[in-house]
């Protein structure tokens, strides 16, 4: 098996020089039964970070969530918030959960709800700002059932801010949403992030931990495949996408070694590359009309793709 | 940061209770259905069975018991255990099935203080319920109970309803949560068994099957309930420990499945 892309520290730093990390997962694995679902990860985050785990259905992301939450237990290892116990409520009073699934009543307004939550925090964010944070002016006063899928987000963004959180997980917060609700509420999570949180996330959409995250942890088949800066992460696995117009077929462009992978997309071919400069003479010697030429750099997408594939085949040897 | 002041931590943890418990009441008013159903199905059969189906309830006697007391006593259990089960358990089941206990484990939340608002919210249905059949008894049956034997019953009904909410809690956090549901709904059919059949009917039964009776905390109630209604004589002390047993036993395992529940 092909070793780990990236394992690398960030290379930015905390806040400051001696801030403490708000979690620690040191060597920890999760059996159940004869399945590994996470096999000796260690991590810290820091705070400040914006963090996206990524990783196909299964790799074990809700797993590592649920056990930096308390919610399972480690088979072996140890997982720390804030040096705490996990399932202390010392440890708890700091941190704020977006679940996929919240089962919240229907019958409760949204005020209500909200106004339960804060009473379980020390110091909780005034009913009002959490409300506005959230994007519920309107909605305070209306039973939760009675809401929309994306305003059912919202509600459980606000649950998870109201105690004014200094570490905020976000498991999957946008699955179901529109393009625009989930812009929407990317906007509300990053003015709450200027308030100075830590914030963990996980999703499928690539295009939002490639927005939005500062670091990327990637996780596939319970082991860590690559953590670090995004920055890093992209350039590292390198990749370059070269896109055109052009009577070349997929399954031509494959056998060259200088093209990784090949796809169609709307009438283009997106070609990803590590060396342009080679690749672009000769698809246009191979066929002069080529047009609509356009060269960018790797996607987190294809760095995820190229991530798990390397689990699963060798990497194409670089270009001759 | 953590207030550690001891005033400031028990002012907030009743807040919480009382914020647990406005939104318990809540809920159930905003869809009474449920709670409807629980209080309307005992009143029901009560005023069934003791003004529609009896003529001159004072004058019928069963197993030579007043027929409108032991009424009474037999559905004022069959309210207490449908309370417990229907009205608390079956509530808690849903919720834990649908996420929103997962939500409430991974946030600062202390799960005593969450179920004692749930159980007291399902303490005023019971009262609802006690109030009913009391002013069914007076009004619509006619049945001649002394006051003070009145308040005693409702008394005994009211208390009675912890252990069994005691059980049903620890009943829906020993079973997986898809089963749940299924499991207390079972639970409710056995434990209301004893309304069913007269104690005279229950003492000619083999000894094991009588034996299986004894263990229903239910039967246990349904005991404690007749003395209310001066309709038992025998010793109540066993009774009582059953139904004290019972609830530290059932309170012990549901905090012990709570804890060990993982996911």
């Amino acid at each position: 098996m092909a070793e780990p892309v990236s394992h690398l520290q960030p290379s930015y730093h905390p806040t400051a020089p001696e801030a403490a990390p708000v979690v620690e997962i040191s060597n920890v694995t999760k059996r159940f039964g004869k399945v590994t679902a996470v096999d000796g990860v260690t991590l810290t985050f820091y705070p400040d970070q914006v963090t996206a785990l990524l990783g196909p259905n299964g790799a074990g992301k809700t797993t590592l969530i649920n056990l930096m939450l308390g919610l399972m237990r480690p088979s072996s290892g140890s997982v720390k918030l804030f040096g705490l116990h996990p399932q202390s409520l010392a440890a708890r009073e700091r941190i704020g959960v977006m679940l996929q699934i919240s089962g919240v009543p229907e019958t409760l307004k949204v005020r209500e709800l909200i106004g339960l939550f804060r009473l379980y925090y020390p110091q909780p964010l005034p009913t009002a700002e959490v409300i506005e944070l959230a994007g519920l002016t309107e909605l305070a006063d209306r039973l939760y059932g009675k809401l929309s899928g994306g305003e059912k987000q919202r509600v459980h963004f606000a649950l998870a801010i109201c105690g004014d959180p200094k570490l905020l997980f976000l498991d999957e917060p946008t699955a179901s949403l529109d393009v625009e609700l989930r812009q929407s509420f990317w906007r509300s999570v990053m003015r709450f992030k200027a308030r100075g949180a830590t914030i963990l996330f996980t999703t499928h959409h690539l295009d939002e931990a490639d927005t939005y995250a500062e670091r990327i942890v990637v996780i596939h088949q319970g082991k860590i495949r690559a953590d670090g800066p995004k920055s890093e992460i992209k350039a590292r696995v390198a990749g370059k996408r070269v896109r055109c117009k052009t009577v070349l077929t997929p399954e031509l462009l494959r056998q060259e070694p200088l093209v990784y992978e090949v796809r169609e997309v709307g009438g283009r071919l997106e070609i990803l590359t590590d060396k342009p400069e080679q690749l672009i003479p000769w698809l246009t010697a191979l066929d002069p009309a080529l047009s609509e030429l356009e060269v960018d750099s790797g996607v987190l997408e294809e760095v995820f793709l190229s991530l798990l594939r390397d689990s699963k085949a060798e990497v194409r040897a670089p270009s001759r | 940061m953590t207030s550690t002041h001891p005033l400031h931590n028990n002012k907030r943890l009743v807040s919480i209770y009382l914020a647990e418990f406005h939104c318990a009441l809540l809920q159930q008013l905003r869809q009474p259905i449920g709670p409807l159903f629980n209080l309307a199905w005992p009143l029901l059969l009560y005023v069934l069975f003791a003004v529609f189906f009896t003529d001159n309830l004072l004058a019928v006697q069963i197993e030579g018991m007043p027929l409108g007391a032991y009424l009474l006593a037999v559905f004022g259990m069959f309210g207490a255990v449908s309370v417990a089960f229907n009205g608390f358990a079956l509530s808690l089941n849903l919720e834990r099935a649908q996420g929103w206990m997962r939500l409430r484990r991974a946030s600062p939340i202390s799960a005593t203080v969450y179920f004692a608002g749930k159980l007291t919210a399902a303490l005023v249905l019971c009262l609802a319920l006690v109030v009913g059949l009391l002013l069914s008894s007076l009004f619509l049956a006619g049945a001649a109970l002394a006051p003070v034997q009145l308040l005693w019953l409702a008394l005994v009904l009211l208390l009675g309803v912890l252990p069994l909410a005691a059980l049903g809690l620890a009943i829906s956090y020993l079973s997986a949560p898809g089963s749940a549901s299924a499991i207390t709904q079972g639970a409710f059919y056995l434990l209301v068994l004893p309304m069913f059949l007269m104690p005279a009917t229950i003492a000619t039964l083999p000894s094991w099957a009588q034996w299986l009776f004894e263990l229903l905390p239910s039967y246990q109630l349904t005991k404690v309930s007749l003395a209310a209604v001066g309709l038992y004589q025998g010793s109540l002390g066993s009774s009582l420990l059953a139904l004290a047993l019972t609830m530290f036993v059932s309170l012990a395992a549901a905090v012990w499945a709570y804890r060990r529940e993982e996911g």
